[in-house]
């Protein structure tokens, strides 16, 4: 395979996420947003089709997620059951503190969420399956670096200065000082890091020692304050310690 | 109109990514054998996949599984119930229209199910599920079906810890019953309860499992108890069975026999 090769299937994907991101897209608009020309756009899109990835709506001619994309993300779901177990302590969580609670894991320079639970109240955090931020930002995130081995962890550090924190040198230390922290106090606070007027608590879910997921606990910033920070950091790390007593 | 060619590579890439999630982890060289491609081709193509975060490794060995960007797909969907129900929808409405009866779909959450999709029965009287209700486990055929594809130890950890409340004469009564029919239910493929929950409802449940055996939920058929007798239970049995089947066929990836034949109940 060749070097256009693997920018072919780059730009399926980028299709395919966009597509999804949309709902329903037709040719002439993907091309126009991905900067693509509109053959190179339907070759894709038939590959995507034959396979039922996506499929074209009849009536608006328009195409969106087929079959084979919810049959992967289910995949996903039960090719990890680690993370499906911890679906659980997720639950009990968000009936505790009535805020929305979430799991991540690393992706890269990202995190992605693969599980949440919404907060029951109308003001709320709002956080999407399948949502990617940067890793750098936010509690979960910084937790997801925190517990990674230490050879990863010099790695992932090293390409987010490369790649990400560039123009802003110091971040580095800050970050380097802020995981040694976050490890020894057992968890990570954000105060309006990835955006404003959000606090969010994160933990490690820990199997066999390693962090197979961050539990992230997020709401307004002011209703986070009245629960109190370390109040609500000491209750989401024991319900995660009282969860593991029943998965053992 | 401009003649539409795939593109060969992306045909591959889409093939691995299939074979990926069609198993709970495989090697790179059963990618290989599958796929028919060289090594190298094989291993520049995977390492696209992961580099996407829609593949990652897993373990020593190693084994390929799906990555979280997979989840990307199906962003704006509120849950991983939802995505189940999308994917149902089309073979419960089928079998909604062969059988004229309430179709569900229940998960199972702790010591009870819930209910995440529902194609209402045709007929004057149907039975009516919420969605989002939660129901008791130890009565009605999805409860069965639910906990007779769990793993054994966890229904073995499950079963004494169910209420056992009353609801009819035939609700099951204690852990023991309640395995003598798990064990006639695994045996034939499907549940049935007659008026378990409510005296007047019968229900027929099938499983939806995924590639490696995982049972995601349970498919079940209810109506009033009296059209749940003799020749048309058979039909309902093998309809139903045949539907979940057709949902577990579209977690695996099997494309033959996806479109189900919209016919008659006596037609199955």
């Amino acid at each position: 395979m060749k070097e256009d090769g693997t920018r072919s299937v780059h730009r399926a994907f980028d299709i395919m996420f966009l597509i999804a991101q949309e709902g329903q897209c037709g040719v002439t608009e993907i091309a126009r947003k991905l900067e693509i020309n509109k053959t190179s756009v339907s070759k894709t899109l038939r590959s995507c089709e034959d396979r039922g990835v996506i499929v074209q709506e009849p009536g608006t001619r328009r195409y969106q997620m087929g079959p084979r994309a919810y049959a992967w993300a289910l995949a996903y779901r039960w090719q990890h059951p680690e993370l499906r177990r911890a679906e659980a302590v997720v639950r009990r969580l968000r009936d505790k503190t009535q805020e929305t609670v979430s799991l991540y894991v690393r992706s890269g320079l990202w995190r992605v969420c693969v599980y949440r639970e919404e907060s029951p109240r109308s003001l709320r955090r709002v956080i999407g399956l399948g949502s990617r931020f940067p890793l750098h930002l936010g509690a979960a995130g910084k937790v997801l670096i925190a517990w990674l081995p230490a050879k990863e962890q010099g790695s992932v550090l090293a390409a987010l200065e490369n790649e990400v924190l560039g123009d802003t040198p110091w971040m580095k230390d800050t970050l380097s000082a802020e995981l040694a922290v976050i490890r020894k106090m057992g968890y990570a606070v954000s105060s309006g890091e990835r955006e404003h007027g959000v606090t969010a608590i994160a933990v490690p879910i820990l199997v066999d020692g390693a962090c197979v997921a961050a539990l992230s606990c997020s709401g307004p910033a002011s209703r986070i304050a009245a629960h109190g920070i370390d109040q609500l950091a000491a209750e989401i790390m024991a319900t995660v310690a009282e969860w593991k007593e029943t998965v053992r | 109109m401009t003649r539409h060619y795939s593109i060969q590579v992306v045909d591959r890439a889409l093939e691995m990514l299939d074979l990926i999630a069609s198993a709970s982890g495989v090697s790179f060289r059963s990618l290989v054998e599958a796929t028919g491609l060289s090594a190298s081709t094989a291993r520049r193509l995977l390492r696209v996949l992961v580099d996407l975060g829609v593949v990652e490794r897993m373990g020593g060995e190693p084994l390929y599984v799906l990555g979280p960007r997979t989840l990307e797909f199906v962003a704006g969907t509120a849950s991983y119930d939802r995505v189940l129900a999308e994917l149902a929808d089309g073979a419960m409405n089928c079998l909604r229209d062969k059988t004229e009866e309430t179709v569900s779909l229940y998960v199972r959450e702790g010591k009870h199910r819930v209910c995440v999709h529902r194609s209402e029965g045709l007929g004057a009287v149907y039975q009516v599920v919420e969605v989002g209700q939660k129901l008791p486990l130890h009565c009605g055929a999805s409860g069965k079906v639910l906990l007779a594809w769990m793993p054994d130890h966890e229904r073995a950890a499950v079963l004494p810890q169910l209420d056992y409340e009353r609801f009819s004469p035939t609700t099951p009564t204690g852990p023991e019953e309640l395995e003598a029919q798990i064990v006639a239910a695994r045996a034939e493929g499907v549940a049935i309860s007659f008026g378990e929950r409510d005296p007047d409802i019968a229900s027929v449940a099938a499983p939806v499992l995924t590639p490696d055996g995982q049972c995601l939920a349970a498919l079940s058929c209810s109506g009033p108890i009296q059209r749940f007798l003799g020749e048309r239970l058979a039909q309902v049995k093998r309809a139903t069975k045949q539907a979940a089947d057709e949902i577990s066929g579209l977690l695996a990836g099997r494309r033959e026999g996806i479109a189900q034949a919209a016919g008659p109940l006596n037609d199955v």
